[in-house]
Protein backbone atom coordinates (compact mmCIF):
# COMPACT_ATOMS: atom_id res chain seq x y z
CA UNK A 1 0.00 0.00 0.00
CA UNK A 2 0.99 3.63 -0.82
CA UNK A 3 0.32 7.31 0.80
CA UNK A 4 -3.03 7.49 -0.29
CA UNK A 5 -4.52 11.23 -1.17
CA UNK A 6 -3.19 13.77 -3.19
CA UNK A 7 0.71 12.47 -5.44
CA UNK A 8 3.24 15.04 -6.09
CA UNK A 9 5.33 14.69 -9.05
CA UNK A 10 8.57 14.39 -7.49
CA UNK A 11 10.87 13.63 -10.58
CA UNK A 12 10.24 14.83 -14.55
CA UNK A 13 12.12 14.02 -17.00
CA UNK A 14 11.40 14.94 -20.75
CA UNK A 15 13.95 13.95 -23.13
CA UNK A 16 17.00 14.19 -21.33
CA UNK A 17 19.70 13.89 -22.57
CA UNK A 18 23.45 13.87 -21.86
CA UNK A 19 26.75 14.22 -23.94
CA UNK A 20 30.50 15.17 -23.33
CA UNK A 21 33.51 16.57 -25.34
CA UNK A 22 36.66 14.69 -25.21
CA UNK A 23 39.25 15.41 -27.73
CA UNK A 24 36.73 17.01 -30.10
CA UNK A 25 34.62 13.86 -30.40
CA UNK A 26 31.23 13.56 -29.04
CA UNK A 27 30.01 11.02 -26.76
CA UNK A 28 26.65 10.38 -25.52
CA UNK A 29 26.03 8.74 -22.15
CA UNK A 30 22.38 8.90 -22.08
CA UNK A 31 19.95 10.02 -24.73
CA UNK A 32 16.08 11.27 -24.62
CA UNK A 33 15.33 10.09 -21.14
CA UNK A 34 11.66 10.59 -19.86
CA UNK A 35 10.04 9.43 -16.70
CA UNK A 36 7.93 10.78 -13.82
CA UNK A 37 7.94 9.60 -10.36
CA UNK A 38 5.00 10.62 -7.96
CA UNK A 39 5.57 10.88 -4.54
CA UNK A 40 4.94 6.90 -3.14
CA UNK A 41 6.33 5.43 -6.31
CA UNK A 42 9.51 3.71 -6.91
CA UNK A 43 11.39 3.52 -10.38
CA UNK A 44 13.67 1.74 -11.36
CA UNK A 45 16.33 2.35 -14.19
CA UNK A 46 16.99 -0.52 -15.75
CA UNK A 47 19.97 -1.68 -18.12
CA UNK A 48 23.45 -3.12 -19.12
CA UNK A 49 26.38 -1.42 -17.82
CA UNK A 50 27.57 2.40 -19.81
CA UNK A 51 23.52 2.57 -20.43
CA UNK A 52 23.14 5.90 -18.30
CA UNK A 53 21.57 4.65 -15.36
CA UNK A 54 24.03 6.25 -12.87
CA UNK A 55 24.12 9.37 -14.89
CA UNK A 56 20.18 9.57 -14.95
CA UNK A 57 20.86 9.35 -10.94
CA UNK A 58 23.53 11.90 -11.25
CA UNK A 59 21.25 14.65 -13.06
CA UNK A 60 18.90 14.18 -11.05
CA UNK A 61 21.03 14.93 -8.05
CA UNK A 62 22.20 17.79 -9.31
CA UNK A 63 25.39 16.71 -9.80
CA UNK A 64 25.57 17.13 -13.73
CA UNK A 65 23.75 19.49 -16.18
CA UNK A 66 21.71 18.15 -18.73
CA UNK A 67 22.72 18.59 -22.46
CA UNK A 68 19.31 18.26 -23.74
CA UNK A 69 15.66 18.30 -22.62
CA UNK A 70 14.23 18.96 -18.77
CA UNK A 71 14.61 17.78 -15.55
CA UNK A 72 12.74 18.76 -12.74
CA UNK A 73 13.41 17.46 -9.07
CA UNK A 74 11.17 18.21 -6.46
CA UNK A 75 10.21 21.46 -8.18
CA UNK A 76 13.32 22.64 -9.26
CA UNK A 77 14.85 22.66 -12.44
CA UNK A 78 18.15 20.78 -12.63
CA UNK A 79 19.71 23.02 -15.24
CA UNK A 80 19.80 25.98 -12.83
CA UNK A 81 21.69 23.80 -9.95
CA UNK A 82 19.68 24.95 -7.23
CA UNK A 83 21.07 23.61 -4.11
CA UNK A 84 17.60 23.40 -2.41
CA UNK A 85 15.91 20.97 -4.52
CA UNK A 86 19.12 18.54 -3.45
CA UNK A 87 18.52 19.10 -0.06
CA UNK A 88 15.06 17.17 -0.27
CA UNK A 89 16.99 14.56 -1.86
CA UNK A 90 18.77 11.09 -0.38
CA UNK A 91 21.50 10.19 -2.66
CA UNK A 92 23.20 6.98 -2.76
CA UNK A 93 25.70 6.75 -5.62
CA UNK A 94 27.87 3.79 -4.43
CA UNK A 95 29.30 2.63 -1.14
CA UNK A 96 32.84 1.84 -2.27
CA UNK A 97 34.83 5.05 -1.56
CA UNK A 98 32.05 7.77 -0.32
CA UNK A 99 33.35 7.94 3.51
CA UNK A 100 35.95 9.21 5.46
CA UNK A 101 37.36 6.40 6.16
CA UNK A 102 39.41 7.33 9.66
CA UNK A 103 36.42 8.00 10.94
CA UNK A 104 34.06 5.85 12.31
CA UNK A 105 30.49 4.81 11.32
CA UNK A 106 28.72 7.46 13.79
CA UNK A 107 31.14 9.81 12.89
CA UNK A 108 30.45 9.75 9.60
CA UNK A 109 26.87 9.77 9.74
CA UNK A 110 26.84 12.17 12.24
CA UNK A 111 28.91 14.51 9.48
CA UNK A 112 26.65 13.48 6.75
CA UNK A 113 23.36 14.27 9.52
CA UNK A 114 24.72 17.53 9.95
CA UNK A 115 24.72 18.34 6.20
CA UNK A 116 20.93 16.86 5.79
CA UNK A 117 19.89 20.05 8.86
CA UNK A 118 20.30 17.41 11.86
CA UNK A 119 21.32 18.62 15.12
CA UNK A 120 21.21 18.05 18.69
CA UNK A 121 18.82 15.13 19.65
CA UNK A 122 17.06 14.85 16.18
CA UNK A 123 20.74 14.16 15.00
CA UNK A 124 21.80 11.75 17.47
CA UNK A 125 18.12 9.89 17.21
CA UNK A 126 18.13 9.78 13.22
CA UNK A 127 21.62 7.62 13.81
CA UNK A 128 20.21 5.55 16.49
CA UNK A 129 17.29 4.80 13.96
CA UNK A 130 18.65 4.06 10.74
CA UNK A 131 21.68 2.23 12.41
CA UNK A 132 18.68 0.22 14.05
CA UNK A 133 17.24 -0.23 10.91
CA UNK A 134 19.84 -1.74 8.86
CA UNK A 135 21.25 -3.47 11.87
CA UNK A 136 24.55 -1.40 11.79
CA UNK A 137 24.93 -0.71 15.75
CA UNK A 138 27.81 -3.34 15.84
CA UNK A 139 29.78 -1.26 13.77
CA UNK A 140 28.95 2.60 14.40
CA UNK A 141 32.07 2.78 16.69
CA UNK A 142 33.90 0.95 13.93
CA UNK A 143 36.38 3.39 11.62
CA UNK A 144 34.24 3.29 8.27
CA UNK A 145 37.28 1.87 6.17
CA UNK A 146 37.27 -1.11 8.51
CA UNK A 147 34.05 -2.11 7.32
CA UNK A 148 32.73 -4.86 5.41
CA UNK A 149 31.82 -4.14 1.50
CA UNK A 150 28.05 -5.12 2.46
CA UNK A 151 28.18 -3.43 5.46
CA UNK A 152 29.33 -0.23 3.68
CA UNK A 153 26.62 -0.58 1.38
CA UNK A 154 24.25 -0.77 4.50
CA UNK A 155 26.07 2.17 5.87
CA UNK A 156 25.27 4.06 1.98
CA UNK A 157 21.99 3.72 2.14
CA UNK A 158 22.00 4.54 5.95
CA UNK A 159 23.42 7.60 5.01
CA UNK A 160 20.62 8.71 2.05
CA UNK A 161 17.70 7.91 5.09
CA UNK A 162 18.85 10.70 7.21
CA UNK A 163 16.96 14.16 6.76
CA UNK A 164 13.76 12.50 5.63
CA UNK A 165 14.55 12.85 2.44
CA UNK A 166 10.77 13.32 -0.34
CA UNK A 167 13.16 11.28 -2.71
CA UNK A 168 15.65 8.85 -2.57
CA UNK A 169 18.39 8.24 -5.54
CA UNK A 170 20.00 5.05 -5.23
CA UNK A 171 22.45 3.64 -7.30
CA UNK A 172 22.92 0.01 -7.04
CA UNK A 173 21.49 -0.16 -3.15
CA UNK A 174 21.87 -4.00 -3.30
CA UNK A 175 25.45 -4.37 -4.31
CA UNK A 176 27.63 -6.92 -2.26
CA UNK A 177 24.45 -7.18 0.38
CA UNK A 178 24.01 -10.77 1.49
CA UNK A 179 20.10 -12.00 1.61
CA UNK A 180 19.76 -10.54 5.08
CA UNK A 181 21.08 -7.28 3.89
CA UNK A 182 19.31 -7.07 1.22
CA UNK A 183 15.75 -7.78 2.81
CA UNK A 184 16.90 -5.04 5.36
CA UNK A 185 17.55 -2.15 2.98
CA UNK A 186 14.13 -3.48 0.86
CA UNK A 187 12.69 -3.25 4.22
CA UNK A 188 13.91 -0.05 4.92
CA UNK A 189 12.66 1.01 1.40
CA UNK A 190 9.50 -0.12 1.38
CA UNK A 191 8.66 1.63 4.63
CA UNK A 192 9.78 5.16 3.07
CA UNK A 193 7.89 4.62 0.06
CA UNK A 194 4.66 3.96 2.54
CA UNK A 195 5.54 7.67 3.93
CA UNK A 196 5.59 8.92 0.00
CA UNK A 197 8.83 9.05 -0.06
CA UNK A 198 9.90 9.04 -4.05
CA UNK A 199 12.13 6.49 -5.11
CA UNK A 200 14.72 6.38 -8.08
CA UNK A 201 16.76 3.27 -8.31
CA UNK A 202 19.66 2.00 -11.11
CA UNK A 203 20.54 -1.50 -11.55
CA UNK A 204 21.25 -4.25 -13.78
CA UNK A 205 19.38 -6.82 -12.24
CA UNK A 206 15.42 -6.95 -12.84
CA UNK A 207 14.70 -9.27 -9.93
CA UNK A 208 16.00 -6.23 -7.55
CA UNK A 209 13.15 -3.70 -9.12
CA UNK A 210 10.27 -6.07 -8.44
CA UNK A 211 9.21 -3.48 -5.81
CA UNK A 212 9.18 -0.56 -8.38
CA UNK A 213 6.08 0.10 -10.25
CA UNK A 214 7.49 1.37 -13.34
CA UNK A 215 11.01 -0.27 -14.94
CA UNK A 216 12.62 2.20 -17.21
CA UNK A 217 14.70 0.51 -19.81
CA UNK A 218 17.83 2.19 -21.21
CA UNK A 219 20.50 0.57 -23.48
CA UNK A 220 23.69 2.04 -23.98
CA UNK A 221 23.58 5.34 -26.55
CA UNK A 222 25.38 5.08 -29.99
CA UNK A 223 28.36 7.68 -30.10
CA UNK A 224 27.28 8.48 -33.73
CA UNK A 225 25.51 11.45 -35.31
CA UNK A 226 23.09 9.75 -36.99
CA UNK A 227 19.62 7.60 -34.48
CA UNK A 228 20.31 4.50 -34.45
CA UNK A 229 17.52 2.08 -34.29
CA UNK A 230 19.36 -0.35 -31.93
CA UNK A 231 18.52 2.49 -29.36
CA UNK A 232 15.61 1.80 -27.26
CA UNK A 233 13.97 3.20 -24.60
CA UNK A 234 10.85 1.67 -23.01
CA UNK A 235 9.08 2.19 -19.64
CA UNK A 236 6.68 0.11 -18.37
CA UNK A 237 4.04 -0.29 -15.31
CA UNK A 238 4.64 -3.30 -13.24
CA UNK A 239 2.97 -4.40 -10.28
CA UNK A 240 4.88 -3.51 -7.14
CA UNK A 241 5.86 -6.38 -4.73
CA UNK A 242 7.62 -5.25 -1.62
CA UNK A 243 10.36 -7.66 -0.31
CA UNK A 244 13.60 -9.01 -1.87
CA UNK A 245 13.65 -13.00 -2.68
CA UNK B 1 20.25 30.53 8.48
CA UNK B 2 23.47 31.87 10.51
CA UNK B 3 22.72 28.65 13.32
CA UNK B 4 22.84 26.35 9.77
CA UNK B 5 25.58 27.63 8.77
CA UNK B 6 27.25 27.16 12.48
CA UNK B 7 26.23 23.78 12.65
CA UNK B 8 27.85 23.35 9.31
CA UNK B 9 30.48 24.78 10.37
CA UNK B 10 31.04 22.88 13.30
CA UNK B 11 30.39 19.63 11.79
CA UNK B 12 33.46 20.40 9.26
CA UNK B 13 35.67 21.41 11.85
CA UNK B 14 34.83 18.71 14.02
CA UNK B 15 35.93 16.22 11.25
CA UNK B 16 38.56 18.10 10.31
CA UNK B 17 39.86 17.65 13.78
CA UNK B 18 38.90 14.11 14.30
CA UNK B 19 40.89 13.03 10.94
CA UNK B 20 44.13 15.28 11.91
CA UNK B 21 44.13 13.71 15.65
CA UNK B 22 43.89 10.40 13.68
CA UNK B 23 46.97 11.16 12.13
CA UNK B 24 48.94 10.69 15.32
CA UNK B 25 53.06 10.16 13.14
CA UNK B 26 51.59 13.64 11.12
CA UNK B 27 50.85 15.95 14.11
CA UNK B 28 54.14 15.08 15.93
CA UNK B 29 56.33 15.35 12.41
CA UNK B 30 54.83 18.47 11.51
CA UNK B 31 55.87 19.98 15.24
CA UNK B 32 59.23 18.77 14.74
CA UNK B 33 59.95 20.45 11.49
CA UNK B 34 58.22 23.54 12.85
CA UNK B 35 60.74 23.34 15.97
CA UNK B 36 64.30 22.50 13.60
CA UNK B 37 63.02 25.67 10.78
CA UNK B 38 62.86 28.29 14.02
CA UNK B 39 65.87 26.33 15.43
CA UNK B 40 67.52 27.31 11.74
CA UNK B 41 66.44 30.95 12.22
CA UNK B 42 68.02 31.49 15.10
CA UNK B 43 71.48 30.10 13.97
CA UNK B 44 70.99 32.20 10.70
CA UNK B 45 70.16 35.07 12.59
CA UNK B 46 73.68 34.30 15.15
CA UNK B 47 75.27 33.89 11.57
CA UNK B 48 73.99 37.07 10.42
CA UNK B 49 75.32 39.17 13.73
CA UNK B 50 78.71 38.10 13.90
CA UNK B 51 78.97 39.08 10.36
CA UNK B 52 78.40 42.30 11.89
CA UNK B 53 76.09 43.32 9.24
CA UNK B 54 74.41 46.36 11.25
CA UNK B 55 70.97 44.40 10.03
CA UNK B 56 69.70 44.95 13.96
CA UNK B 57 70.59 48.99 13.30
CA UNK B 58 68.87 48.76 9.80
CA UNK B 59 66.06 46.95 10.25
CA UNK B 60 65.01 47.39 14.36
CA UNK B 61 65.25 44.16 15.29
CA UNK B 62 67.78 41.05 15.47
CA UNK B 63 67.05 38.95 12.12
CA UNK B 64 65.96 35.83 14.50
CA UNK B 65 62.89 37.67 15.10
CA UNK B 66 62.65 39.01 11.81
CA UNK B 67 62.15 36.14 10.20
CA UNK B 68 60.36 34.25 12.53
CA UNK B 69 57.54 36.98 11.98
CA UNK B 70 57.92 36.78 8.41
CA UNK B 71 57.57 32.85 8.43
CA UNK B 72 54.94 32.89 11.45
CA UNK B 73 52.63 35.34 9.26
CA UNK B 74 53.12 33.93 6.00
CA UNK B 75 52.67 30.66 7.39
CA UNK B 76 49.13 31.60 9.01
CA UNK B 77 48.11 33.03 5.75
CA UNK B 78 49.60 30.63 3.58
CA UNK B 79 47.51 27.85 4.97
CA UNK B 80 44.27 29.49 3.86
CA UNK B 81 45.86 29.59 0.63
CA UNK B 82 45.84 25.96 0.07
CA UNK B 83 43.30 24.92 2.44
CA UNK B 84 40.41 24.88 0.19
CA UNK B 85 42.70 23.68 -2.64
CA UNK B 86 43.91 20.75 -0.49
CA UNK B 87 40.22 20.47 0.92
CA UNK B 88 39.10 19.89 -2.60
CA UNK B 89 41.78 17.49 -3.76
CA UNK B 90 41.53 15.70 -0.63
CA UNK B 91 37.58 15.22 -0.62
CA UNK B 92 37.88 13.86 -4.42
CA UNK B 93 40.51 11.82 -3.65
CA UNK B 94 38.32 10.13 -0.74
CA UNK B 95 35.61 10.01 -3.42
CA UNK B 96 33.18 12.13 -0.74
CA UNK B 97 32.84 15.18 -3.04
CA UNK B 98 30.29 13.71 -4.97
CA UNK B 99 28.23 13.09 -1.75
CA UNK B 100 29.00 16.13 -0.09
CA UNK B 101 27.48 18.47 -3.37
CA UNK B 102 24.60 16.11 -3.22
CA UNK B 103 24.01 16.86 0.13
CA UNK B 104 21.84 20.28 -1.52
CA UNK B 105 24.34 23.09 -0.01
CA UNK B 106 25.82 25.15 -1.94
CA UNK B 107 29.39 24.01 -3.66
CA UNK B 108 30.95 27.19 -2.81
CA UNK B 109 29.73 27.25 0.84
CA UNK B 110 31.17 23.47 1.38
CA UNK B 111 34.47 24.11 -0.10
CA UNK B 112 34.90 27.16 2.00
CA UNK B 113 33.52 25.50 5.27
CA UNK B 114 35.75 22.68 4.10
CA UNK B 115 39.01 24.99 3.98
CA UNK B 116 38.06 27.00 6.66
CA UNK B 117 38.06 23.94 8.88
CA UNK B 118 41.12 23.04 7.52
CA UNK B 119 42.70 26.42 8.19
CA UNK B 120 41.29 26.45 11.76
CA UNK B 121 42.82 23.46 12.41
CA UNK B 122 46.01 24.10 10.21
CA UNK B 123 46.82 28.11 12.05
CA UNK B 124 45.60 26.70 15.19
CA UNK B 125 48.72 24.33 14.84
CA UNK B 126 51.01 27.23 13.32
CA UNK B 127 49.97 30.03 16.16
CA UNK B 128 50.27 27.60 19.19
CA UNK B 129 53.59 26.17 17.79
CA UNK B 130 54.73 29.72 17.57
CA UNK B 131 53.71 31.15 20.54
CA UNK B 132 55.86 28.12 22.42
CA UNK B 133 59.12 28.35 20.14
CA UNK B 134 59.03 32.14 20.64
CA UNK B 135 58.86 31.72 24.49
CA UNK B 136 61.87 29.12 24.38
CA UNK B 137 63.94 31.86 22.68
CA UNK B 138 62.47 34.85 25.40
CA UNK B 139 60.90 36.51 21.92
CA UNK B 140 57.60 38.42 22.91
CA UNK B 141 55.56 40.02 20.58
CA UNK B 142 53.66 42.79 21.56
CA UNK B 143 50.46 42.48 19.64
CA UNK B 144 48.56 45.28 18.72
CA UNK B 145 45.47 45.70 17.11
CA UNK B 146 46.74 47.55 14.06
CA UNK B 147 48.46 44.28 13.71
CA UNK B 148 46.25 41.99 14.40
CA UNK B 149 43.84 43.69 12.11
CA UNK B 150 46.62 43.31 9.17
CA UNK B 151 46.94 39.41 9.82
CA UNK B 152 43.44 39.11 9.69
CA UNK B 153 43.24 41.19 6.38
CA UNK B 154 46.36 39.48 4.99
CA UNK B 155 44.61 35.81 5.66
CA UNK B 156 41.31 37.05 3.95
CA UNK B 157 43.17 38.10 0.83
CA UNK B 158 45.14 34.93 1.14
CA UNK B 159 41.49 32.98 1.45
CA UNK B 160 40.43 34.44 -1.49
CA UNK B 161 43.19 33.82 -3.89
CA UNK B 162 43.03 30.01 -2.09
CA UNK B 163 39.24 30.11 -3.16
CA UNK B 164 40.09 30.36 -6.48
CA UNK B 165 43.10 28.10 -6.26
CA UNK B 166 40.22 25.21 -5.07
CA UNK B 167 37.67 26.29 -8.18
CA UNK B 168 40.85 26.18 -10.47
CA UNK B 169 41.68 23.01 -9.16
CA UNK B 170 38.30 21.43 -10.22
CA UNK B 171 39.38 21.99 -13.73
CA UNK B 172 42.92 21.52 -13.86
CA UNK B 173 43.20 18.70 -11.36
CA UNK B 174 47.09 18.81 -11.33
CA UNK B 175 49.86 21.86 -11.78
CA UNK B 176 47.24 24.55 -10.48
CA UNK B 177 49.16 27.62 -11.46
CA UNK B 178 47.38 30.83 -8.74
CA UNK B 179 48.42 29.54 -5.59
CA UNK B 180 51.80 28.51 -6.86
CA UNK B 181 52.75 31.81 -8.36
CA UNK B 182 51.02 33.29 -5.16
CA UNK B 183 53.20 30.84 -2.82
CA UNK B 184 56.46 31.09 -4.79
CA UNK B 185 56.69 35.27 -5.60
CA UNK B 186 55.23 35.97 -2.26
CA UNK B 187 58.20 34.40 -0.37
CA UNK B 188 60.45 35.99 -2.59
CA UNK B 189 59.02 39.26 -3.03
CA UNK B 190 57.16 39.73 0.52
CA UNK B 191 59.87 40.46 2.74
CA UNK B 192 59.21 37.29 4.99
CA UNK B 193 62.60 36.35 4.92
CA UNK B 194 64.69 39.75 4.37
CA UNK B 195 63.68 43.26 4.15
CA UNK B 196 62.17 44.10 0.63
CA UNK B 197 64.40 47.28 0.75
CA UNK B 198 67.88 45.08 -0.37
CA UNK B 199 65.53 44.28 -3.42
CA UNK B 200 66.55 46.33 -6.57
CA UNK B 201 64.06 49.02 -7.36
CA UNK B 202 62.52 47.42 -9.97
CA UNK B 203 61.41 44.36 -8.10
CA UNK B 204 60.19 46.84 -4.92
CA UNK B 205 57.85 47.76 -7.71
CA UNK B 206 56.75 44.25 -8.24
CA UNK B 207 56.64 43.83 -4.06
CA UNK B 208 54.69 46.48 -3.58
CA UNK B 209 51.44 44.47 -5.58
CA UNK B 210 52.02 41.47 -3.23
CA UNK B 211 49.78 42.16 0.11
CA UNK B 212 52.59 39.92 1.91
CA UNK B 213 55.12 42.90 2.17
CA UNK B 214 51.78 45.33 3.47
CA UNK B 215 51.37 42.71 6.21
CA UNK B 216 54.53 42.10 7.54
CA UNK B 217 55.82 45.98 8.35
CA UNK B 218 52.90 46.48 9.97
CA UNK B 219 53.45 43.33 12.47
CA UNK B 220 56.73 43.72 12.58
CA UNK B 221 56.01 47.90 13.14
CA UNK B 222 54.30 46.78 16.08
CA UNK B 223 56.86 44.74 17.68
CA UNK B 224 59.12 47.32 17.28
CA UNK B 225 56.57 49.79 19.25
CA UNK B 226 56.93 51.98 16.41
CA UNK B 227 53.67 54.93 16.43
CA UNK B 228 51.16 54.38 13.88
CA UNK B 229 52.14 55.95 10.64
CA UNK B 230 50.35 57.32 7.65
CA UNK B 231 53.02 53.94 6.08
CA UNK B 232 50.56 51.90 8.81
CA UNK B 233 47.35 53.09 7.06
CA UNK B 234 48.31 53.01 3.76
CA UNK B 235 49.26 49.43 4.24
CA UNK B 236 46.07 48.49 5.66
CA UNK B 237 44.26 50.49 3.61
CA UNK B 238 45.80 47.89 0.76
CA UNK B 239 44.60 45.31 2.68
CA UNK B 240 41.25 46.06 3.24
CA UNK B 241 41.19 46.56 -0.78
CA UNK B 242 42.87 43.87 -1.40
CA UNK B 243 40.80 41.00 0.89
CA UNK B 244 37.68 42.71 -0.80
CA UNK B 245 38.47 42.42 -4.08
CA UNK B 246 40.22 38.99 -3.71
CA UNK B 247 36.89 37.20 -1.57
CA UNK B 248 34.73 38.34 -4.38
CA UNK B 249 36.82 36.94 -6.82
CA UNK B 250 37.62 33.43 -5.16
CA UNK B 251 33.97 33.25 -4.78
CA UNK B 252 33.43 34.14 -8.21
CA UNK B 253 35.81 31.69 -9.85
CA UNK B 254 35.26 28.74 -7.78
CA UNK B 255 31.01 29.35 -8.71
CA UNK B 256 32.45 29.36 -12.13
CA UNK B 257 34.51 26.10 -11.74
CA UNK B 258 31.68 24.27 -10.41
CA UNK B 259 28.96 25.24 -13.20
CA UNK B 260 32.05 23.84 -15.30
CA UNK B 261 32.73 20.36 -13.35
CA UNK B 262 28.57 19.98 -14.20
CA UNK B 263 28.42 20.23 -17.47
CA UNK B 264 31.52 18.38 -18.29
CA UNK B 265 30.81 15.82 -15.48
CA UNK B 266 34.38 15.91 -14.39
CA UNK B 267 33.41 16.81 -10.74
CA UNK B 268 35.11 13.59 -9.17
CA UNK B 269 37.98 13.07 -11.43
CA UNK B 270 41.43 14.04 -9.82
Amino acid sequence: MRAMGLTTKIVEFSDVGKHFRRRGRRLDALRDLSFTVASGEAVALIGPNGAGKSTALRIAAGLLKPSLGRAVVCGFNVSHGTPRARRRIGVSLGAERSFYVRLTTRMNLAFFGRLAGLRGRGLSSAIDHVAEELRLEPWLNVRAGRLSRGTGSRLAVARAFLGEPQLLLLDEPFASLDVLGCALVCSAIDRRLRDGCALVMATHRMGESRFCEQVVELQPPVSDPVPSPGVSLQSRSVRPQTGCE
Amino acid sequence: MLRDVMNLAWAFVARSALTYASYRSKLLLGFASLILSAITFLFVGRVVELAGSGFEDEVGMTYTAFALIGVTVHGVAASGLHAFRKAVRREQLQGTFEQLVSSGRSIRLLVFLAGLSETIIGQGVVLGLAVLILSLFNVTIPITLTALAAVALYSLTVSGIGLASAGLIMIFKEGEPVSWAFGALSGLLGGVYFPVSILPVWLQRAAWVFPTSHALPVVRAGFRGSAQDAATATHLAFLLASAAISVAVGFLVLGRACEHVRVTGTLREY
